[in-house]
């Protein structure tokens, strides 16, 4: 169904945050399995991606912002639990959390699968995330628009509120566009889906805004890990990749079980323990981005130190023998734990810190 | 866990386990080796549940040996740091000098994970980052459990 | 002999910051360029400088060398080479032949990027009085100009390597800024412990020469990335420009940056367009060649494909020479070439910044061991009156708690300690974890006059493995340093005690002995103070800049008195310390020599 209304927008938007925080934890899992120093250029795909995604996430918050609406990162439903569907798709695939392997690399081309020209959506269930896109773009367009011809704008939101390019960093992955009118709207909206898709028909995303070469589109990056061979400029989004090998070595990773829960270590509880803390973590962080998404755009920077964390746990974890027959590992669950308990998961307070001095005289 | 003050698990999150596991032996011997393990299991079966107990058993046991003992203690060493240091000259001339008995840091990640880094709540240098900005934050400040 | 070289516009020697931008600035010109560097280019691929990374890891001594390999055939000097000098004897255990009295423990490195690969990174702006001590306090000598002469170069030096600082926090410590200059970068966000220092230190002052002092922390310089400001785009990693974008908070900026966020010389090389230079790596500098008519006529080298291995010779000519290997090569080299020294100075004046510490375990966590290796200092103490009598002291505040003192970088060194008492398990832990992160380090670049004694000579007895000769240094300081030592200590006190520090956790450069250098001096108090220091790392003074050619090696352009198409750029050309650390100024001043450099080659 088109978007017609302010608040389908809106509604649309957070499902958009919605969408791009589910891909990270399957993202991160199979990033996070690959150990430093081996599988170096797959792992820099992966990460490229993920840096991507994460930047995408930003640019929801700030269309959901610019059009008055409130991003809402951390509620009780936010993260998926996997294996899951993609948020609002239309059921065609579950996602797994899976360490690096061609069944992880499989779901994320799925993930990431170009749109077919004209192809519309049945419903509020999309097909693929490019679909979901276009809806959205056609949805500001229509409702702008409209809004125009009684001399007013959807663009109402405060623009304190936005996330500019100096506060978010992560390691590359482009800077934010601010969103205050039609235009930068588009601009966002753009930028999310050529680096997903690619251009209509180019494997590239057209985003060389640091004077680099072209980066491929996220399905192509999959693609190459895939098929262990690199893109040349000159291949076309159907052809194969034509390029240099692409060394992959496929049992460079940690065997992180699938799927790993919380409750499934309740009898390990060095293990169980290790995956609480971890979800702590996890938890703090969209805390983080939640406030920093509703006003305080500057606790971004308190979100950076988090997501370095995470992933010197996660990969800890992932070193960590289940002692299940299959030689696994365990791994990050990445499930949202109750706000208290991510509290004491984050820097304790001084008043805390006073009491906890207490406690040790 | 006695020695080193961290659980079975983050012992394993290290992901140095087996190298340690392999390493001791290439250095004491098996026969060392052997004892320290035999030792190191009566005593555990002994003091298990009994934290301060157990604690004075390993030291009685183990770190008052005098061949266990510079042996316990370089174990110790290794998991904090990463890195073996050469067992004190005393030790070689009494149980002879392996030539893998050397001073060195056993490897990149062993320097990376070692435990010093944990307990004092900072990553080692040079590999590990906290992040942009992440220094001006409060530090965390738990002593262990 | 080998056949004639080709002849180039100009012949750069050494790949270091300043060796790299006058090849930039030449290049920019369309000049053409031979870029000389004795030691590897291993960093200039980003699996090369990664594979200095883990060299760290692995390296069991973590000095300021540790991540780059031994090359026998361009070495550098080791903090792990240096022992006490006995009087007579001079100590051959490193690459220095060092005669004393003082060790001379400053290190540098012979690797393409230069010193630039271990160097901290901090780059404060020398004070207007830094350029005029003898005028102002009766000490040392002037420099041939002005800080607002350099003003301009400061800006563009800062642009060029990218800094990171506040403007308002630079003007506070004495700078001058023309108006509306700003840094490409936010200042790097001050520690946690800064911000416990800053707090404690509030209108503290302290009294030297009879006249008091604010003692102000604020923000330093530093050439590493953070968030950039309008028009700036920050240089990530030599073959990998997405990392490195900002400094990740590392902890070994000394002895190397693991993401490339510190800004190093592989930076500049790597982007130098290579239709106008030409690099060459593994080319040993022996000789300059002196024409006729007085004009250095070319270069001769020793090329090597393995360290230590059989080199064969090279040569070419160039209209310009510009000979930036660093202070101690670049005198070595001017005195195997009996170049430039008709004023018999080459080599003299050396100093550094003498480095002296203070050590202290505050009451609560300082959150040690996190972030860049200093991001703040007391900058209050760098000028005042008594200038006159003893040397000023900029004030580093270090982020990794007791650095400098044997073993407790990294914290091993408490570790092997608690072992040696049977002590394991969750008291161990508990005991690192209780200690080590109280760990406050405070240290005093101290400023030194130029001595002509103190100096790098050449023998014919000392030679390297390829037959270079080996830097011969005698060293000492004068009382106007040891001084300043024993002032330091007062300034320490003064913090520690405001900190709410007991006595007993407050350590100074009197407590710890057995460091190469240590000394009995009596002070002007009359009391006898057992005082040591190591270097600093900041080379100065082997071929000052002047305005008479009887007292200095180069003019105001760093061009040589004797041989008009000779520059010899760097801190070298310092006639002054100052107490800033000087690679910043070193750049300024050499991009002003550009200018002159091209002059010559129109």
């Amino acid at each position: 169904m088109p978007i017609t209304t302010l608040a389908s927008l809106r509604t649309h938007l957070q499902w958009a945050l919605e969408l791009e925080h589910s891909t990270i934890p399957p993202y991160l899992c199979a990033l996070y399995s690959i150990p430093d120093g081996s599988n170096v250029a797959v792992s820099a795909l992966i990460r490229s991606v993920v840096m991507e995604e994460m930047l995408h996430m930003v640019l929801a918050a700030n269309l959901l912002n610019a059009v008055g609406g409130k991003p809402d990162v951390s509620h009780r439903k936010f993260v998926p639990s996997y294996p899951a569907y993609l948020p609002h798709s239309d059921k065609a695939f579950q996602v797994n959390l899976l360490p690096f392997s061609t069944q992880a690399v499989d779901t994320f081309l799925k993930i990431e699968r170009p749109m077919k020209p004209r192809a519309r959506p049945r419903g509020s269930k999309y097909h693929t995330i490019g679909q979901f896109y276009a809806a959205v773009l056609e949805g500001v367009e229509l409702l702008e628009r409209r809004a125009r011809k009684r001399g007013k704008t959807i663009f109402t939101g405060k623009r304190r509120h936005q996330i500019a390019g100096e506060q978010w960093y992560y390691g590359g992955g482009g800077a934010p566009i601010m969103v205050v009118d039609l235009d930068s709207a588009r601009k966002a909206i753009h930028e999310i889906m050529e680096q997903g898709e690619g251009l209509d028909h180019t494997i590239f995303d057209g985003d060389n805004q640091f004077g680099q070469v072209d980066e491929l589109a996220h399905y192509f990056r999959f693609y190459e890990i895939r098929k262990g061979r690199r893109y040349l400029p000159t291949d076309a989004p159907h052809h194969l990749p034509h390029g240099a090998e692409l060394p992959v070595d496929w049992s460079a990773r940690y065997p992180m079980t699938p799927n790993p829960k919380v409750r499934d270590f309740r009898k390990q509880p060095g293990i169980h323990r290790l995956m609480v803390e971890f979800n702590q973590r996890y938890t703090a962080l969209l805390q983080a981005l939640h406030t920093a998404f509703n006003g305080k755009p500057a606790a971004l920077r308190d979100a950076v130190p988090l997501m370095y964390e995470l992933k010197y746990r996660a990969q800890a974890l992932m070193t960590i023998p289940t002692g299940r027959a299959d030689g696994s590992t365990a791994g990050p669950s990445f499930e949202l734990v109750p706000v208290s308990a991510a509290a004491r998961g984050s820097r304790p307070s001084a008043q805390r810190r006073r009491a906890a001095t207490r406690r040790r005289n | 866990m006695t020695l080193t003050g961290f659980d079975a698990a983050e012992l394993w999150g290290t992901g140095q386990v087996q190298t340690y596991y392999a390493l001791l032996p290439s250095i004491i011997g098996d026969a060392i080796f052997g004892r320290l393990m035999s030792r190191w299991q009566d005593t555990w079966i002994r003091g298990e549940g009994d934290e301060p107990f157990l604690e004075t058993l390993v030291k009685e046991q183990i770190l008052e040996d005098p061949t266990l003992g510079p042996v316990a203690r370089n174990l110790t060493y290794l998991w904090y740091t990463g890195g073996w240091n050469q067992l004190p000259a005393d030790w070689r001339n009494e149980h002879g000098a392996s030539a893998n008995d050397q001073t060195y840091i056993v490897s990149s990640t062993a320097y990376t994970e070692g435990l010093v880094w944990k307990a004092i709540h900072a990553h080692p240098t040079a590999a590990k980052q906290p992040g942009y900005g992440s220094w001006a934050l409060p530090p965390d400040t738990g002593t262990g459990r | 002999m080998s056949a004639p070289g080709r002849h180039y516009d100009a012949i750069v020697i050494g790949s270091g910051p300043i060796g790299a931008h006058v090849a930039q600035g030449l290049a920019a010109e369309k000049k053409s360029v031979l870029l000389l560097e004795a030691g590897r280019a291993t960093g200039l691929t980003y699996e090369g400088y990664r594979s200095y990374v883990t060299n760290y890891h692995v390296q069991v001594a973590k000095d300021t060398n540790s991540p780059y390999p031994y090359n026998a055939s361009a070495p550098s000097p080791r903090e792990i080479d240096l022992t006490s000098i006995t009087p007579g004897t001079p100590d051959l255990n490193g690459y220095q032949v060092e005669f004393g009295p003082q060790t001379f423990a400053s290190t540098y490195l012979r690797a393409l990027g230069g010193t630039s690969l271990h160097w901290l990174g901090t780059v404060p702006r020398f004070l207007p009085n830094d350029f005029r001590i003898k005028t102002k306090y009766g000490v040392g000598v002037d420099w041939p100009f002005e800080y607002h002469e350099l003003e301009e170069w400061y800006g563009k030096a800062e642009w060029s390597i990218g800094v990171a600082a506040n403007v308002a926090d630079q003007k506070e410590v004495g700078i001058p800024f023309p108006k509306g200059y700003e840094y490409p970068m936010e200042r790097i966000p001050p520690s946690y412990s800064d911000q416990v220092i800053q707090k404690a230190t509030q209108g503290l002052t302290v009294k030297l020469a009879g006249r008091r002092y604010p003692v102000r922390v604020s923000s330093l310089p530093q050439a590493r990335n953070s968030i950039p400001r309008a028009g700036y785009t920050p240089v990530g990693a030599v073959g990998a420009p997405d990392m490195g974008l900002r400094c990740e908070g590392n902890s070994a900026c000394i002895p190397i940056c693991p993401v490339q966020a510190k800004y190093s010389s592989l930076k500049t090389v790597a982007a130098l367009p290579k239709e106008y230079v030409t690099l060459l790596s593994q080319a040993v500098v022996t000789k300059l060649n002196i024409a006729a008519n007085g004009r250095i006529s070319g270069v001769e080298w020793l090329r090597y494909e393995t360290e230590g291995g059989a080199t064969t010779p090279g040569t070419a000519t160039g209209t310009i020479v510009v000979l930036a290997g660093h202070a101690i090569e670049n005198a070595k080299l001017l005195l195997a070439s009996g170049a430039a020294n008709s004023s018999d100075q080459v080599g003299r004046n050396l100093m550094d910044h003498p480095f002296s510490s203070s050590w202290a375990l505050a009451p609560r966590s300082m959150g040690v061991f996190r972030g860049p290796l200093q991001t703040s200092g007391i900058e209050s103490l760098r000028d005042g009156a008594f200038r006159s009598e003893f040397a000023a002291f900029r004030v580093d505040l270090s982020n990794v708690g007791w650095d400098i003192v044997p073993n407790a970088f990294p914290p091993y060194g408490q570790v092997m300690d608690q072992l040696g008492q049977n002590i394991v398990g969750k008291k161990l832990r508990r005991y690192l974890s209780d200690t080590v992160p109280r760990q406050v380090r405070i240290g005093y670049d101290l400023e030194q006059l130029p001595e002509p004694q103190n100096r790098v000579t050449i023998s014919n007895e000392f030679r390297d493995a390829i037959g270079c000769f080996r830097p011969v240094i005698h060293y000492s300081l004068s009382d106007y340093t040891w001084q300043a030592m024993v002032e330091s200590i007062k300034v320490s006190g003064a913090v520690y005690d405001r900190m709410g520090i007991p006595k007993s956790d407050q350590y100074f450069c009197t407590t710890f002995t057995g460091l190469p250098d240590e000394r009995n001096f009596r002070a002007k108090d009359g009391k006898d103070y057992l005082l040591s220091f190591v270097g600093a790392g900041h080379h100065i003074g082997t071929h000052r800049m002047g305005v008479s050619r009887t007292d200095s090696v180069v003019n105001r352009d760093q061009r040589s008195w004797d041989h008009e198409n000779l520059y010899v750029v760097g801190c070298g050309s310092f006639p002054t310390t100052g107490t800033a650390n000087p690679t910043l100024t070193a750049l300024a001043v050499t991009l002003r020599s550009v200018k002159d450099m091209l002059a010559q080659l129109r």
